[in-house]
């Protein structure tokens, strides 16, 4: 449990001369659900994708390391960063429609990841991709590999992303806010199913989010980010009842709650 | 007699030649300085009931009466008086600001038309007392309504709502598209300033814990149907629909 799976130090990144991550580290464990929250600008996406891939996002690296085991990740070459990503790292997105073909059939689309990775195995694949759809609670798996990301709802589509992304059982799964676009009754299944998911698998997850009532839920350690920097990083039991920093505090206090005394 | 009263309305969209049934005979009343929540999910008409009220849209049946009598005429002398008993906040404000005009033309145009406030010196005392209400720095008002954040255009947008005295105010998801902190603030003013002036508020959320905390009371909708209105009191203790439950039940809580 406490061996350290990615450890960033001093990550130093932004826009041209905009420096959006500041300074920042952390580590992620071994199993471990881990926690970005803040609110709009203050760099928790920025850095998310600095890790993933910063040179498609247009991201300046100024400084800082990542390592995830032996590999840093801020310097990979493309044949490197493409071994290592879809297998070892993978991630899913706000909106995973827009990370899909829109017009192409999910059979092909997984077809092809999993024949770009060295994983695909025909049928074999194909019931490997159903007993996943079951975990994610999505029913009519075969209807669903012949669907096109339009024919589906937001909800069921965001399971197909978390499907793909966890196909390959990979050690590190990196979530941009993943439960945002949805409703919140869906939120909350898909949150359940993230959850399952996690206990069965074993893998590590950075989760960036906005939303406290997600990350209360999900993570076993939140870093909150204001202006760039992490202010605070505790176990999540210990931030929800002791947070030291003043924005930790207004942003705890601003979480609308249920009024049920009266 | 209520503000306002909405008597079975049903409206239907035509989408991909199939009907949609977006509000299936709705009813309501509101009273004057009363504030309902509307809670429900993507789809559910929440944004098709306010879209009646307001005359975006007329709805295929049913009545709506403002102050005991359907507002008639749709020509500009009818829309204006109907809008200056009735001012709508929309989800984002960047598209309800004139994006070639500063906030203060904006607002002056509403004081001069829906008020009747004509002289110069008269509105800009109103403007200028409204901006320090939503805390709100006057040198903004000279500025283009894509220069402002999310928040600062959003509570500009209150305060041109609340200047001309409306007696209802619909509100759609205001506050989704900003941060927490923003939120808090932006609520809290909104419900000092509706306390004040005794504004009917009509506010669409998604989000039923917000809605909770202020609201007095909640109708709960459904694929275009109300499944649940009443004191937020006894709908928080004691909800009645299933799928009250359902959402009470899908609220995060830290």
């Amino acid at each position: 449990m406490s061996e350290v799976l990615l450890d960033v130090k001093n990550l130093k990144a932004g826009y041209g001369k905009n420096i959006v991550v500041d300074e920042v580290s952390f580590s992620v464990k071994r199993n471990e659900i881990f926690g970005i929250v803040g609110e709009s600008g203050c760099g928790k996406s920025t850095l998310l994708k600095a890790l993933i891939n910063p040179k498609e996002y247009g991201i300046q690296l100024y400084g800082g390391t990542a390592f995830f085991h032996d590999h840093e990740l801020l310097s990979l070459s493309l044949s490197e960063r493409k071994k290592l990503y879809g297998s070892k790292i993978s991630m899913v997105f706000q909106n995973s429609a827009s990370s899909f073909h829109p017009i192409r059939s999910y059979r092909k689309q997984f077809e092809e990841t999993l024949k770009s990775h060295g994983f695909w195995e025909g049928d074999a694949s194909i019931e490997k991709i159903l007993d996943i759809f079951s975990k994610v609670h999505l029913p009519e798996g075969k209807r669903i590999l012949d669907s096109c990301p339009y024919e589906l709802s937001g909800g069921m589509n965001q399971r197909v992303g978390i499907a793909m992304a966890v196909l390959m059982n990979p050690e590190l799964f990196l979530a941009d806010e993943p439960t945002s676009a949805l409703d919140v009754t869906v939120q909350k299944q898909v949150v359940n199913e993230l959850m399952e998911l996690h206990k069965k698998m074993k893998n590590s997850m950075i989760l960036v989010t906005h939303n406290m009532g997600v990350a209360a839920r999900m993570c076993d350690r939140i870093a909150v980010m204001f202006q760039g920097k992490i202010v605070e990083c505790k176990n999540t039991e210990l931030l929800l009842s002791s947070s030291e920093h003043p924005y930790t505090q207004r942003l705890l206090r601003a979480v609308p709650k249920l009024k049920r005394e009266y | 007699m209520s503000v306002l009263e909405v008597r079975n309305i049903s409206h239907t969209y035509i989408k991909n030649k199939q009907q949609i049934h977006a509000l299936k005979s709705v009813s309501f009343s509101l009273e004057k300085g009363e504030i309902m929540g509307v809670v429900g999910e993507s789809g559910c008409g929440k944004s098709t009931l306010l879209k009646q009220i307001s005359g975006i849209e007329t709805p295929d049946s049913g009545d709506i009466l403002i102050h005991g009598s359907v507002p008639e005429g749709k020509n500009l002398k009818s829309r204006r008086k109907r809008y200056s008993t009735m001012q709508m906040i929309f989800q984002n404000p960047l598209e309800s600001f004139d994006p070639r005009r500063k906030i203060i033309t904006s607002m002056e145009e509403n004081l001069r038309f829906l008020a009747g406030i004509i002289s110069k010196k008269e509105q800009e005392k109103i403007i200028y007392s409204y901006m320090e209400k939503v805390d709100l720095k006057k040198d903004l008002l000279l500025r283009y309504p894509r220069e402002l954040s999310g928040g600062q255009c959003q509570r500009a947008a209150i305060a041109r709502a609340i200047m001309i005295q409306p007696e209802i105010l619909l509100c759609d998801e205001i506050t989704s598209a900003l941060d927490v902190i923003v939120q808090d603030k932006i609520i809290r003013q909104l419900k000092e300033l509706v306390r004040q002036q005794e504004i009917s508020v009509i506010f669409v959320s998604h989000d039923i814990a917000l809605v909770s905390s202020f609201c007095d009371r909640i109708m709960v909708m459904l694929n275009g149907e109300c499944v649940e209105q009443g004191n937020t009191k006894d709908i928080m203790t004691a909800p009645q629909s299933e799928y009250t439950k359902v959402l009470l039940d899908s609220v995060l809580e830290l």
